[in-house]
């Protein structure tokens, strides 16, 4: 006998997700199913439209990963139209996608995922001066001492004591699934309130670039933000010196603050081993250093992983139509008046919105049927894992050093094998880890920017191409581009300069989606499978898993 | 603003008894993990002091602007949610889920009946199955939600007038939430998203005057959308000067000049962004080169394209290039003008020459 | 002949208490009818001349045509200069048009024109046939012919409403708390936000252009197939009117009195 038990809505998450589990007798899942229910259809919204606005456009699937569509968009014009752009583009758009990153995992770390493995309560019962302690033995981080913590103990305490407790309201306080010392609780609820005070400082670097975030600006050819040193209007020495000032905050935050919570926390679920899932692994690639097209530079590498064999990374062709292709067998669709049929290659894809869900209010989803507005893309004909835990393995497997190294040192640490990382935590680890990376390639980024300018070079765009009457007649194109929960692909058909045909095909879409007409499951679903939940009521394993995926339902249905 | 009541005090009005209210907080206490002994601390709380509880609901959106939100710098997003409001319920940010966060949000809703403010994000699809939160119909959701509510504030360009949902062809027939509420004022915050400060500037309005804001006539506070984009454009002076950037990149666009000839909506949108700047006043689009894309605005979508002038064709989602057209109306006229006349000059030779025949 | 005492059947007129216009005596076959008294056609000459102005930085305004590569400080203000004299044509446009909207009282017959009236749509008809080339006469009409009146108030009426109104809603934008900024602060409602407010102004600013391209053609043909003087009219007041076609002004204006007087 199972149980279907339901979270709906899966909060501290992007969008609106519903989880249903069926749970057996002995309280361990046996099948799962994720379904997004909301949809707005935006891949329709942008047909015959410029395509130098799409950008805009497809950026408002998702204020969280604000501006990674934008650039997948651009991209895909630019493919399409066979467009070249500036070394200072490229390098400010780098420079942009990864604040999105840093800001996005770290976001994720404290304010999304961390109180499922920190108990915000039990940090009342914390001896501060253990905290500063603590605190001090893994970081040099300067507000680690012992009045400091009392000070936040105190907030919580006020918090606590006006019985409003807001955010932290009806959470699952005192669950037997958190295993954090008080004293550890604490630093971590320090820790969250400073994240949040810090979250707001790195995005300056887009609204320096893009004038805005969430949602900054781009275009089509490079970017519109003028460098010019010596001009009061360009990007020049003042602004430079506050983007660098950003990136070594970042830095220092990541490796001061964030690694160390990571590693802490960690230490003391490492026993917790469930949600590793799939184990096929999705990596499109980016972080390339000078020319977005030169792939073998990526300093984030593409591969594709299959069934955890690290012995071999597959390569892929996001152009060829028997590759990347989506299934909508469970989901709220049609394809050609169908609602079930072959896969699409996203040049050939359709969106045509069909609900056939329940009436509302319903208490469970007819699994069988469509259950869900996520469609279901597939490598091969296979599911796929993509984030951060992909990349990681990807970069792994084909023997990274920095990656290796990285990881190496961090098992060593936990004292963890490798296949330890294929879990929720080990996802959770990955970030923070890649987190390292990106924070560390946002310098160098930033330094060869610098190097540009120093040696005259001050251009930012193209405009060769701007004008639509120097555009081919019909074109197609594809812009990918690593996004912090995984592999993003928009693909573009234009035809006499408008958008005929638009697809975009999302980490999320990839993870969350249900399962296909061979019965292969999605990401979420595979990695829930198994896992043990110690009370029917308050499902904290199940929210654990899901989170550690980093969840955007706005990206994955758009 | 009448003084806002305790907890304690609407618990009475509810007509519940003191050793009820006592029992409720020991069971509030058990359930936020605290020991008994700390049960007078709750009551003592709640019976003097209380933080106006918000509700925020997600509709249509893309979450977007609750990013914006949690960018405030002043007043700090810290103290907005832990000094000045209690968020009960938030998608992004609420600890709970599932069944216990929808529950926060039946006991608001119940408990601080006309009191609790309730804030929303994006867009209502005509279609229940297009917007589904716990398994019912979210705009069901959301118009118990505001029926019950001090106050609506709708935050961003969906919420406000449908926004990108709403975008021609409009698939899912999204429409902005001002259509669903009827006995409860709605103050919209327009934008995609809006500045962070703007709407926490709202809410400490609020909170400091305890009274609404002034509005305009279309809802927006007048502290923060009185005036266009255009009207206070660090770039006005090339505008008036007639300088403008033709390309980017080019020698005008490093020196500052007007975008307006590359698409510039600022003369047609009303936002605080030349103001008060965005993500702490660092910069905000057209000062780091971007021409507006009026974000702000009601059917900003389909006013494009953006990087080029255009007008609307009335009653449409529609734009053309206005001189384009009038040219060739011009054209058509002129050709008919000349057609015409050939014709009138034949028909009066043709006429004269019977009559002097007869 | 129709009922000289019944106004309603010449669709030149609106209002019982016109006074007739004057006429005088060319010779035994025609007259001269002063149609366009002084006030019309100073109205006609400066609303022509500030709707030109405003054309000309209108669509300056919503273009800025001129190479603004011309590197420059910002201490130049051709644009602001355009706007000014775009604003001040607005006010004199305005300022025409009440002076206009007066004399449609005040004035002769010719200064005024009603459209609720079955005539008026009869006599337009007869003219649209007439300009298809359906018909070899056109009801004679010394004023305006119905289909110019139409053109008149679709154009010079309606539209000039639309361009005032639009007008000053965008020149009040920056002032929405000011006396002006507040008499047109309900504009919004019926024209839509800001963008589709600019929008209606540009787009009927080409209506205009139209209007005038068309007009000046009509007038000219006008001349050129009645000889009336249409033309010159406009400039001296005056056509010049077959005896017979002035039976019914004469009629209608003078009812009762004998014909002759007018031909002295
Ligand atoms: C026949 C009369 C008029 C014509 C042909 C005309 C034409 C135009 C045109 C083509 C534009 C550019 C619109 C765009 O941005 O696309 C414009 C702008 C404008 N017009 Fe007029 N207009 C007329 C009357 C008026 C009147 C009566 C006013 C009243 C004050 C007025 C005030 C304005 C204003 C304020 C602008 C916007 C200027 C700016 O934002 O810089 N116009 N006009
Ligand atoms: C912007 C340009 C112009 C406008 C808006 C305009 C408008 C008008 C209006 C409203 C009338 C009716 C007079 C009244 O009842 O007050 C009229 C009559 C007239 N206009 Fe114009 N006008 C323009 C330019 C011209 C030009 C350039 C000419 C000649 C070269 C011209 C020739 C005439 C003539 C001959 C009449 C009398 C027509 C008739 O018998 O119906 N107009 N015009
Ligand atoms: N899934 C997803 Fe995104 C990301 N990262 C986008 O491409 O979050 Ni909104
Ligand atoms: S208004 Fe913009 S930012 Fe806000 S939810 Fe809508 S699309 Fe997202
Ligand atoms: S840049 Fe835009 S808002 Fe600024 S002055 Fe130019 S047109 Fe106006
Ligand atoms: S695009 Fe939006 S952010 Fe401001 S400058 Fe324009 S209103
Ligand atoms: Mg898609």
């Amino acid at each position: 006998m199972t149980e279907r038990i339901v979270v709906d809505p899966v909060t501290r998450i992007e969008g609106h997700l519903r989880v249903e589990a069926d749970i057996d007798d002995r309280g361990v899942i046996k099948d799962a199913f994720s379904s997004g229910t909301a949809v707005r259809g935006i891949e329709v919204i942008v047909k015959e439209r410029d395509p130098r606005d799409v950008w805009a456009f497809v950026q408002r699937i998702c204020g969280v990963c604000t501006s990674t569509h934008a650039l997948a968009s651009i991209r895909s014009v630019e493919d399409a139209l066979d467009i070249k752009i500036p070394e200072n583009a490229h390098l400010i758009r780098n420079i942009m996608n990864a604040a999105v990153f840093l800001h996005d995992h770290v976001v994720h770390f404290y304010h999304l995922h961390a109180l499922d493995w920190v108990d915000v309560v039990s940090a009342l019962d914390a001896d501060p001066k253990e905290t500063s302690k603590i605190a001090q033995s893994i970081s040099d981080w300067s507000n680690s001492s012992p009045g400091y913590f009392k000070e936040v103990q105190n907030k919580v305490k006020k918090l606590v004591d006006s019985g409003q407790l807001g955010i932290f309201a009806n959470g699952y306080w005192g669950h037997e699934a958190y295993k954090l010392p008080a004293e550890v609780n604490l630093m971590a609820v320090a820790h969250y309130l400073e994240a949040l005070d810090w979250q707001k400082e790195i995005v300056k670097v887009q609204t320096i670039l893009g004038g805005k975030n969430p949602h900054p600006h781009y275009v089509v050819g490079g970017m519109a933000t003028p460098l010019d040193i010596n001009s009061d209007n360009g990007i020049h020495a003042e602004r430079l010196g506050h983007i660098s000032q950003l990136i070594d905050q970042a830095n220092t935050f990541i490796n001061q603050v964030y690694i160390p919570d990571l590693l802490a926390i960690g230490s003391y679920y490492k026993d917790w081993t469930y949600g590793g899932g799939l184990n096929n692994y999705l990596s499109y690639g980016d972080f390339a250093p000078k020319d977005h097209y030169d792939i073998d530079s990526y300093r984030m590498p593409r591969g594709v992983i299959l069934n955890g064999d690290l012995s071999k990374v597959h390569d892929i062709d996001l152009k060829d139509p028997t590759q990347v292709q989506e299934f909508i067998d469970h989901s709220w669709y049609e394809y050609k008046g169908k609602t079930q049929d072959g896969g699409l290659h996203p040049f050939d894809g359709e969106t045509n919105l069909h609900y056939t869900g329940p009436e509302a209010p319903y208490k469970h989803l007819d699994t069988d049927q469509a259950y869900s507005w996520i469609k279901s893309p597939r490598y091969k004909g296979q599911p796929m894992e993509t984030g951060p835990l992909a990349r990681i393995m990807i970069s792994y497997a084909l023997g990274r050093k920095d990656v290796k190294t990285l990881v190496d040192d961090t098992l060593a640490k936990l004292k963890i094998p490798l296949s330890a990382l294929q879990s929720a935590l080990g996802r959770t680890i990955a970030r923070g880890l890649e987190s390292v990376l990106i924070a560390k390639w946002m310098r160098e980024d930033m330094d060869q920017l610098l190097a540009n300018i120093k040696n005259g070079n001050q251009v930012t765009f193209n405009a060769s191409k701007w004008e639509p009457e120097t555009w081919k007649k019909s074109a197609k194109g594809v812009g990918w581009i690593e996004a912090p929960r995984g592999a993003l692909g928009h693909w573009i058909v234009i035809e006499d300069g408008k958008t005929k045909d638009y697809q975009a095909v999302v980490p999320t879409t990839w993870n969350a989606s249900p399962r296909d007409k061979k019965g292969n499951i999605g990401a979420y679903e595979a990695s829930l499978k198994g896992t043990p939940v110690a009370d029917k009521k308050q499902p904290l394993e199940i929210i654990r898993i899901i989170h550690s995926f980093d969840p955007c339902l706005a990206c994955a249905v758009h | 603003m009448k003084k806002q009541k305790t907890i304690y005090e609407s618990a009475l009005d509810q007509g519940i008894s003191r050793r009820d209210f006592l029992k409720m907080c020991t069971a509030l206490a058990a359930t936020m993990g605290l020991d008994f002994s700390q049960t007078d601390n709750v009551v003592e709380a709640m019976e003097t002091k209380k933080r106006v509880p918000v509700l925020w609901l997600q509709l249509q959106d893309c979450t977007g602007c609750s990013e914006s939100f949690i960018r405030s710098t002043h007043p700090k997003i810290e103290s907005v949610i832990f000094d000045m409001i209690s968020l009960e319920y938030t998608e992004v940010l609420s600890a709970a889920s599932g069944v216990q966060v929808e529950s926060n949000l039946e006991t608001v809703i119940k408990k601080y009946k006309g009191e609790y403010i309730l804030a929303v994000e994006g867009s209502v699809p005509d279609n229940a199955g297009y917007l589904m939160v716990g398994g019912k119909s979210a705009k069901d959701t959301f118009i118990r939600a505001a029926e019950n509510a001090k106050a609506v504030i709708s935050y961003g360009s969906c919420a406000s007038w449908g926004g990108i949902p709403a975008a021609y062809p409009n698939p899912t027939k999204a429409k902005p939430i001002t259509k669903l509420v009827k006995n409860t004022p709605v103050i919209l915050v327009p934008g995609c998203p809006p500045i962070a400060e703007v709407m926490t500037g709202v809410i400490a309005h609020i909170i400091t005057f305890g009274e609404i804001p002034e509005l305009d006539v279309a809802g927006r506070p007048k502290a923060f959308y009185r005036h266009r984009i255009h009207d206070k454009c660090n770039r006005r002076a090339y505008f008036d000067a007639g300088l403008f950037v033709e390309s980017f990149d080019d020698e005008g666009a490093k020196q500052g000049y007007c975008l307006y000839k590359v698409g510039c909506k600022g003369p047609t949108t009303y936002n605080s962004c030349a103001e008060m700047r965005w993500n702490g006043g660092t910069s905000y689009p057209i000062q780091s080169g971007n021409p507006c894309i009026g974000c702000s605005e009601s059917n900003f979508w389909d006013n494009g394209p953006f990087f080029t002038r255009r007008a609307k064709v009335p009653g449409t989602q529609i734009t053309i290039n206005p001189d384009k057209v009038g040219v060739a109306v011009l054209g058509a006229t002129a050709a008919g003008v000349a057609i015409h006349g050939a014709a009138t000059v034949a028909k009066k030779k043709h006429d004269e020459k019977i009559r002097g025949e007869e | 002949m129709a009922n000289p005492y019944h106004l309603d059947e010449s669709s030149e007129s609106a209002f019982k208490n016109e006074y007739p216009p004057k006429i005088e005596k060319v010779n035994n076959e025609t007259v001269k009818i002063y149609v366009w008294e002084l006030p019309v056609r100073i109205f006609h000459w400066v609303n022509a001349a500030a709707i030109f102005a405003l054309m000309i930085t209108g669509i300056y305004i919503g273009n800025p045509f001129f190479d603004s590569m011309i590197q420059g400080e910002a201490s130049g203000f051709i644009m602001g200069w355009v706007r000014y004299i775009h604003f001040f044509s607005a006010f004199i446009f305005t300022a025409n048009l009440l002076v206009r909207l007066y004399w449609t009282f005040a004035g002769n017959k010719y200064a005024s024109s009603n459209l609720f009236r079955k005539i008026f749509w009869k006599d337009t008809w007869e003219s649209v046939k007439f300009y298809l080339f359906l018909k070899n006469k056109k009801p004679h009409f010394v004023g305006h012919n119905p289909l110019a009146q139409l053109s008149y108030w679709v154009v010079i009426g309606v539209g000039s409403i639309i361009m005032i109104l639009t007008g000053y809603y965008l020149y009040t934008e920056p002032q929405p708390e000011s006396f002006l900024g507040k008499l047109f602060q309900w504009v919004p409602v019926i024209f839509g936000d800001s963008f589709d407010i600019r929008s209606w102004h540009h787009l009927v600013a080409w209506a205009f252009m139209a209007f005038v391209v068309a007009h000046i053609y009509l007038s000219i043909r006008e001349d050129y197939l009645s000889k009336n003087g249409t033309m010159s009219s406009i400039f001296t007041g005056y056509k010049t009117e077959s005896k017979d076609s002035i039976e019914d002004i004469k009629d209608e204006s003078m009812p009762g009195e004998k014909n002759d007087k007018y031909y002295m």
